[in-house]
């Protein structure tokens, strides 16, 4: 019986590849690329696979999208598919053949003049740069004909420039241009999140604490699990009394350890730590600093594969 | 007398060669039968680390590149709650295994025994060496995508609602003042076959099958109900274009509520489509389609790029460089 929901769900894939159906009754025949459909499918399949971190398939589906947009000879569809591959590798974490990635995208996105891509291209490695450390990019505010992933990227940018009032500009641009579907939701969490940061690093806890309750609320609706712990931690950051803030930590690392998120887990004991030795809680201190340990043991062996896969 | 001690030694030497042969031959079978077994192969022990022991059992075969080359030997909880499994592998394929090489558990066939397998990893790697432990990868189950193919299944109630709710509007000749006045009867001349009312009954009919259909998930006949389901969704489409394509002369409204059901068909499609590129790996070889579906789903495909075309405004005014793929999310490491 399941071999018959194999074999149904199989021929939907298989229908996705094209087919020469008529064009249901109009007469009129339908001429299209088959490879253009196919990049397009791939790419929703990567990026649905993306949004739940299995990177092994994102990257897989992503790939073959490449593949299929070179086929299809379609200069914005290659470009696009670069960039898909490029936010890949940066969001798991292998930076250079991400930041390889992206460059390809924006040389054919200028190559072929496709504005939006150049800028969100642009805009993802200026982010990419930032992070590193490297002067980036410094773009004023966009023009609202942009899609709302570049304004998040855009804001995020400024924000870790300090520039906080095109942040501010661009993260509102994404609460109200966000719709109420899940990606939608997903942005303008992040947004939310985004100004949670900035209320947090201008001192303003208040401001803070609200944005934070909104990106959680907003995160358990959608089944977001990383923005639901950065914003636990920051609502434990914000937080004065001690019972509250350690389960908001506690709450927060049990997220962190789910995602196998080791600096997560790392701040988040850390944090617990420091609340232990004020109550003087030497058993639950000796607890966590061997979690922590353990942790920073994985953490050095992670940095060392990944100092053997770059050499 | 001398005669009968000749007789009795003759018999001890019979029953001396019997027992030896007898001997031998038994510790021949043995030697074949360990030899065979590999028990006189040098061994080695590498570790790794699963979620959970569920899937493993003591003495579960070991295989790489469909050879049996080691067993499991040993299952054990760690203090800090760590399942531990211990492979004992034949020392001769040690050099085959590289030092990245992945554990993982998979069915020989669709059904059938588990087997632990590993891959030989890079072989640019050093091979693997006796104490080594190895990653663990979760090979998605049939089970697992069952259970993601829920929301795919939800999708498609939320767009047969969509749907319904649709023809209820279009239907109904006090919702719409604009609607009444232009007289109904014009926008729905073309509507293919019979009344507007059975056509709202046909959606209930195949709210009702899908609704069952979740409910049957895991039982018999749900591929037939969902082929029942995917045809009557086609067969609704069907209907309503040319009555759609009236409507969406008369006004926005039309098309604010087309866009929502292209918006439904495509995450359903979405939806499925990622269940289905799961199930495709986990079993490339399986033969046949059912022609009836896979027509039933080219034309729903079609139909809704007709919808696209022909109702949407301004969807003939897309950037040079709107490519209609998706883009994926940013990353924005927002971590505190």
């Amino acid at each position: 019986m399941r071999l018959s929901v194999v074999l149904l769900l199989l021929l939907l894939q298989a229908s996705c590849g094209g087919g020469s159906g008529s064009s249901g009754g109009s007469g009129k025949a339908v001429v299209e690329n088959p490879y253009r459909e196919k990049m397009k499918e791939l790419s929703r399949n990567g990026v649905a696979a993306m949004q739940k971190e299995r990177w092994a398939i994102a990257e897989k589906s992503f790939d073959r999208a490449l593949q299929a947009a070179q086929l299809s000879n379609d200069p914005a569809l290659i470009a696009r598919a670069w960039y898909n591959l490029g936010m890949l590798h940066v969001s798991s974490g292998a930076l250079k053949r991400g930041e390889s990635a992206l460059e390809s995208g924006m040389a054919i996105a200028n190559q072929h003049g496709l504005t939006v891509s150049q800028m969100r291209s642009r805009v993802a490695l200026a982010l990419l740069h930032q992070n590193r450390g490297d002067s980036a990019w410094q773009p004023e505010a966009l023009s609202s004909s942009m899609p709302i992933d570049v304004h998040l990227s855009a804001a995020r940018l400024a924000q870790l420039q300090g520039r906080y009032g095109i942040a501010h500009q661009e993260y509102g641009f994404v609460l109200r241009a966000g719709s109420d579907k899940r990606s939608g939701m997903l942005y303008r969490a992040e947004a939310h999140m985004g100004l949670a940061l900035i209320a947090e690093e201008q001192q303003d806890h208040q401001e803070a604490k609200k944005e934070a309750a909104t990106v959680l609320k907003m995160s358990r609706e959608i089944g977001a699990p990383r923005l639901a712990a950065h914003a636990l931690f920051l609502t434990a950051m914000l937080t004065q009394e001690a019972s509250a803030k350690s389960d908001s930590l506690k709450d927060a690392l049990a997220i962190y350890r789910a995602l196998k998120d080791l600096q997560g887990q790392s701040d988040t004991l850390h944090q617990l730590m420091h609340i232990a030795e004020q109550g003087s809680n030497t058993a639950e201190l000796g607890r966590l600093q061997r979690e922590l340990d353990r942790i920073g043991e994985k953490m050095v062996r992670v940095q060392d594969e990944e100092k053997i896969e770059i050499e | 007398m001398v005669e009968r001690d000749d007789f009795v030694s003759s018999m001890r030497r019979q029953v001396g060669w019997f027992a030896i042969l007898g001997v031998g031959a038994l510790v021949l079978v043995l030697l074949v039968a360990s030899m065979r077994s590999n028990v006189f192969s040098t061994k080695f022990f590498i570790f790794f680390s699963p979620p959970s022991a569920a899937s493993f059992y003591e003495g579960q075969p070991v295989k790489f590149q469909g050879f049996a080359i080691g067993h499991v030997d040993n299952i054990e909880l760690q203090e800090e709650g760590k399942v531990r499994i211990t492979m004992e592998l034949i020392d001769r394929y040690r050099i085959m295994l590289h030092k990245d090489a992945i554990v993982r558990v998979t069915k020989e066939g669709l059904i059938g025994e588990q087997v632990v397998e590993i891959t030989a990893g890079d072989e640019k790697k050093s091979s693997v060496v006796d104490g080594d432990a190895l990653r663990y990868e979760t090979e998605a189950s049939l089970d697992q995508l069952l259970i993601d193919l829920k929301p795919a299944v939800s999708s498609a109630n939320v767009l047969l609602g969509e749907l319904a709710s649709l023809a209820k509007w279009m239907n109904d000749p006090k919702g719409d003042v604009r609607l009444a006045l232009a007289g109904i009867r014009e926008v729905t001349r073309g509507v293919r076959g019979d009344k507007l009312e059975a056509m709202i009954e046909q959606f209930t009919a195949t709210l009702v099958h899908l609704q069952k259909f979740a409910k049957e998930l895991d039982q018999e006949q749900v591929a037939q109900n969902l082929s029942k389901s995917l045809k009557s969704t086609s067969e609704i489409l069907n209907d309503l274009r040319p009555l759609s394509e009236a409507m969406g002369k008369k006004g926005g409204e039309t098309v604010e509520h087309m866009q929502q059901l292209m918006s439904n068909i495509d995450q359903l499609s979405k939806a499925l489509n990622i269940v289905a590129s799961d199930l495709s790996e986990l079993t490339p070889e399986l033969p046949g389609l059912a022609r009836e579906s896979r027509q039933t789903i080219i034309e729903m495909k079609h139909l809704i790029k007709n919808l696209q075309g022909s109702w949407l405004v301004g969807g003939d005014k897309k950037k040079q460089d709107d490519t209609g793929a998706v883009a994926a999310p940013p990353s924005l490491d927002l971590r505190p």
